[in-house]
């Protein structure tokens, strides 16, 4: 038998375990993992939370500054109002209300014009936003993914077509299509709300899925068309295997890891095409709140009389801290993903 | 009996010319007018430089390239004109052995889940039937059967090239086509793996067309031999007479070439030493391909060389020379 | 007389994400004026890297360190930035196994020539694109005045390799170190191109390294033979020397292995057991140990010296060393008194 063997047959982690070990390795893209985790894990209890409603208006106030302490609690006067919950939030709410009862945060982060209080607004905003974000880059996937994958293996005449319809959507002007989408469909909310169902939010998903596909689909061709020519997909075919097969077992995990890190890297795109679109009003709608639309206020708390800083500062630490954390998770996958020689 | 027959075997790629639309300006010739015939259970080794078209007569049998004419008939089906689906129980017949042993393996499966796939695909016995296969595969080419747990990359270049064969043999084909089984090995490992091919050999009764451009290996495995140059067989014979008489000019030129792990030998060895590059296969010379660097060019009256292709000669054993030419000139 | 080149105690280790690897471990020879050594070694060997670490071309992931590194006198442990330059490329010089990664795929080849006479020299455009096509004439490139201005990807293997021995040779270098130049070849280019090696060196009295895996060439070109297995050198000798009577179980398993053309066919290659290792664990142990077939309980526990042997009833000329512990086994040869 081979001598020298017992070296090799060390612990052997696989190529996911592996890359999750130089993940954990690399210190800043393991800290934004963590850190991204907590934000989401906030986003989605949020109504759990003992925090005012992020809607409850307290028109006659000024804006109030953040003030220390900063871990101060008030009781008495919790107005449990919000938009159109689904059910499940409703439950949470009823449950967050008799396990704390009336207790809230008391404006750790101040309150805006309106007298609502933001660090609520901050935590149901994230909310809105992530949810745009993964939605918007899970249909880009599905889509994305499949698309490039037939194209690369199919090659000749029907990749060709493919990447043109691709190249044809990519030479449209994006945002100014997104604006006109949304505006025309504006115009016929009530039919689409009726019949369809769709509400404003929703198309505002698909539209931004429909259209970050385009590069997702070219990223996973390119590296389809790498693999198509590896042996061991030649070894397959050789015993028979036919396309879909070929499709599943080798090409798909094999493009898992660049698709991966792609899908990181384009959450902030779509997180700040979203703040742009509630920007020009073409977002998200009041009552409900996203970081896009307190970008909004935030601007609108900059004015000769005065600045209040806190509704610009806190909205940019939030998003800015959560962009970054996806710019360096992404990173720290690339380089974790990367397939590598193994030992020796 | 014959098991494999190659007739007039013809691969030519296009070449697409630039611009908008695609235009064929010229083509590869990279097999040309290639036949041989394999015996059940005997080994043939091809041998070629690169660019003699070797590679791509392995893949045309195999079905992995369509050629552009001539027949491959295995056991006396044709092979080429089959479908894919028709073809299908034609893969558990031919199998073959890649050149890399790392690209030949998906890096992420394990080593059981990449021997047992070709038994998945043709849907052989039950999962757990397939696993046990697996592991009495790996034994059988000299691995631990606990290796079947292991990735690719955790393991030696040898021991992946043993995987390889291990899957090629899933389903106990007839026909082993090994495109260069032991080049990408440590010379240290050659050895073993080219024991563990003539073993396997005769242990299975095993039918190899070994490709290869070391003449040395080949010569341990195979017992006849073909010698390509630019798409064409110039000489085919029994190994022990091919090795102590090669008539080629370019067998001869070839087999020189070899460097002797002797330094007494290689000191005494008059080596002939080809000019000039070898020719490309998008514009092969005219007349015989090798004219250009033969070296007894000149021993040919005129440029018949230059203008006539030499047509493969019966006895002893075929070359296509006009130095050997029976065929007196019309 | 003082050697051209002298390495002594050359240690490299890499330091990477996932630990430390020390590739070389006391690697070292000396090179005569216009002699040809081979250094024979698979994967995991080392021998690359000794070479390139002696030229000073590892990242700064490499951790360098060396007992003595000598060449033409200098030492090169104490050069820094231009005079390591100066001495690095012109008169030490390269060529490597990969011609097609060797040459930038964006500059004609002419460009590339002229570039190193124009660094090193300071030639002129035209007086260093007559030398370029000179030096391309002298590696037996046809019409090398039009072939200045032609694209790497436009030549075949044997052409570029031969234009990266012509750009190795520009600057007349006193030592060229070839780390596998023909093994990416064919087998008749390959005969071409170490023709073409022997005919220059004999011209320009080049001290050559000769890097490869294969025992023939090294049997046809070199004087002098070093044997190397998992980062340490296991055996030195003049190559009849090594080829006659080879004391170390690698060597000697791998000359038995190798198939040749005049070998029994009737019986299976007497093969090596196991595959080449590079693992640091080797350090405190013979590292060729697990295949070994002479391996004993010591080879185990320490890690064997370099020591001279000589045949049996001659005198010794300090030059057949090897580093095991069961050499005295072989037949022939004695250790040196």
């Amino acid at each position: 038998m081979t001598g020298g063997d017992d070296r090799w047959l060390q612990a052997s982690p696989g190529p996911w375990r592996r890359a999750w070990e130089d993940l954990r390795a690399n210190r800043p893209a393991f800290v934004a993992f963590w850190f991204l985790a907590v934000v989401a894990a906030l986003s989605l209890v949020a109504p759990l939370l003992p925090l005012p409603s992020p809607i409850a208006l307290k028109l006659a106030d000024e804006p109030l500054a953040p003030t220390a302490p900063w871990n101060a609690f008030t009781t008495g006067g919790f107005r449990p109002e919000y938009w159109d919950l689904s059910a499940l939030d409703r439950a949470l709410v009823a449950l967050r209300q008799s396990i704390f009862g009336d207790l809230q945060t008391a404006h750790w982060l101040g309150t805006d014009q309106k007298g609502r209080d933001l660090l609520a607004r901050i935590v149901w905003g994230s909310r809105t936003s992530l949810a745009v974000g993964l939605l918007a880059t899970l249909a880009s996937l599905v889509v994305g993914v499949t698309w490039g994958a037939v194209a690369g293996l199919a090659g000749g005449r029907v990749d060709r077509v493919m990447m043109r319809i691709v190249d044809a959507l990519y030479s449209l002007p994006f945002i100014f299509v997104v604006i006109f989408l949304i505006t025309v469909m504006d115009g016929w909310r009530e039919e689409l709300q009726g019949t369809l169902g769709l509400s404003r939010e929703s198309l505002f998903y698909v539209t931004i899925g429909l259209f970050f596909w385009l590069t997702m689909a070219r990223v996973v061709r390119g590296q389809v068309l790498q693999l198509r020519h590896a042996e061991f997909i030649s070894a397959a075919r050789l015993a028979g295997a036919r396309w879909p097969w070929i499709l599943r077992v080798h090409v798909l995990p094999n493009v898992l890891g660049i698709v991966v890190v792609y899908l990181t890297l384009s959450i902030p795109s779509v997180l700040l095409f979203e703040s742009f679109l509630s920007f020009l009003g073409l977002g998200i709608e009041p009552p409900k709140v996203s970081w896009g639309l307190l970008a909004v206020e935030g601007a609108d708390a900059i004015s000769p009389l005065g600045l209040d800083w806190w509704l610009v500062v806190a909205p940019a630490v939030a998003m800015g801290s959560v962009l970054l954390a996806l710019n360096v998770l992404g990173d720290g996958l690339r380089d974790a993903l990367d397939p590598k020689g193994g030992p020796a | 009996m014959t098991l494999l027959d190659v007739h007039g075997l013809t691969v030519r790629f296009p070449i697409r010319g630039g611009g908008l639309f695609t235009r064929d300006r010229g083509a590869i010739h990279a097999v040309e007018d290639v036949s041989f015939a394999l015996d059940r259970g005997q080994a043939l080794g091809l041998v070629g430089e690169s660019g003699s078209g070797k590679s791509t007569i392995a893949r045309a049998i195999v079905g992995l390239q369509q050629p552009t004419s001539g027949s491959v008939k295995l056991d006396g089906t044709e092979l080429t004109k089959l479908t894919d689906d028709e073809r299908r129980p034609f893969r558990r017949r031919v199998q073959m052995v890649f050149q890399d042993p790392t690209g030949s393996l998906d890096p992420r499966l394990t080593v059981g889940a990449i021997v047992a796939e070709p038994l998945a695909i043709q849907r052989l016995g039950t999962r757990r039937e397939r696993r046990a296969r697996a592991k009495s595969l790996l034994e059988s080419v000299g691995l631990d059967a606990a290796h079947a747990e292991r990735y690719p990359h955790e393991l030696s270049g040898g021991q992946r090239q043993r995987i390889g064969i291990a899957r090629a043999l899933a389903l106990e084909p007839e026909l082993l086509v090994l495109d260069e089984p032991v080049s990408a090995l440590d010379v240290s490992v050659q050895a073993s793996v080219v024991n563990l091919l003539a073993d396997l050999r005769a242990r299975l009764g095993l039918t190899y067309l070994f490709i290869a451009h070391d003449l040395a290996v080949v010569r341990h495995v195979c017992e006849r031999v073909a010698v390509m140059y630019l798409g064409r067989i110039v000489e085919e014979g029994p190994r022990d007479a091919l090795f102590a008489n090669p008539r080629h000019p370019y067998t001869q030129a070839l087999l020189s070439a070899v460097p002797v792990p002797d330094p007494v030998a290689e000191r005494a060895h008059a080596r002939i030493v080809l000019a000039g590059d070898p020719p490309s296969p998008a514009h092969p010379p005219t007349g015989c391909a090798f004219h250009p660097r033969c070296p007894r060019r000149a021993e040919v009256p005129g440029d018949r060389c230059a203008v006539e292709l030499p047509r493969l000669s019966r006895a002893p054993h075929p070359v296509a020379c006009h130095l050997v030419d029976e065929t007196p000139r019309a | 007389m003082s050697s051209l080149l002298e390495v002594d105690g050359l240690a490299v280790t890499f330091r990477t994400r996932r630990g430390e690897t020390r590739a070389v471990d006391d690697f070292g020879y000396m090179l005569d004026a216009g002699e040809t050594l081979g250094i024979v070694g698979e994967s995991g060997s080392g021998k690359s890297v000794a070479h390139l670490a002696i030229l000073g071309l590892l990242p700064a992931s490499a951790h360098v360190t060396a007992r003595r590194l000598m060449f033409d006198g200098h030492d090169l442990t104490r050069l820094r930035g231009g005079e390591s330059r100066r001495l690095r490329g012109p008169q030490m010089s390269m060529v490597f196994q990969d011609p097609m990664s060797s040459l930038n795929p964006l500059l004609t080849i002419g460009r590339q020539l002229t570039e190193v006479l124009e660094v090193h020299e300071n030639a002129t455009r035209r007086d260093a694109r007559r030398r370029a096509a000179a030096a391309l004439g002298e590696v037996g490139i046809s019409d090398p005045e039009a072939r200045l201005d032609v694209y790497p990807h436009e030549m075949s293997g044997g052409m570029r390799q031969r234009v990266g021995i012509a750009m190795a040779l520009l600057c007349r270098p006193k030592l060229l170190i070839a780390d596998e130049p023909t093994t990416a070849l064919d087998v008749t280019i390959q005969a071409q191109v170490l023709d073409l090696l022997r005919v220059l060196q004999h011209e320009h009295g080049t001290a050559i390294a000769f890097i490869t895996h294969s025992l023939g060439v090294v049997a046809g070109l070199c004087e002098r033979v070093l044997v190397l297995y998992a980062g340490r050198v296991v055996e030195s000798a003049s190559v009849d020397a090594l080829f006659a009577r080879p004391l170390h179980p690698y060597t000697r398993g791998l000359l038995a292995s190798v198939p040749r053309l005049d070998g029994d066919t009737s019986r299976p290659l007497p093969a090596i057991a196991g595959h080449p290792t590079s693992r640091a664990e080797a350090w405190t142990a013979c590292a060729f140990a697990a295949r070994c077939p002479l391996v004993e309980d010591r080879c185990r526990r320490s890690v064997p010296q370099r020591d001279e042997y000589v045949e049996i009833g001659r005198e010794g000329d300090g030059r057949h060393r090897t580093a095991c512990f069961r050499a005295d086994s072989a037949p022939c040869m004695e250790p040196a008194p």
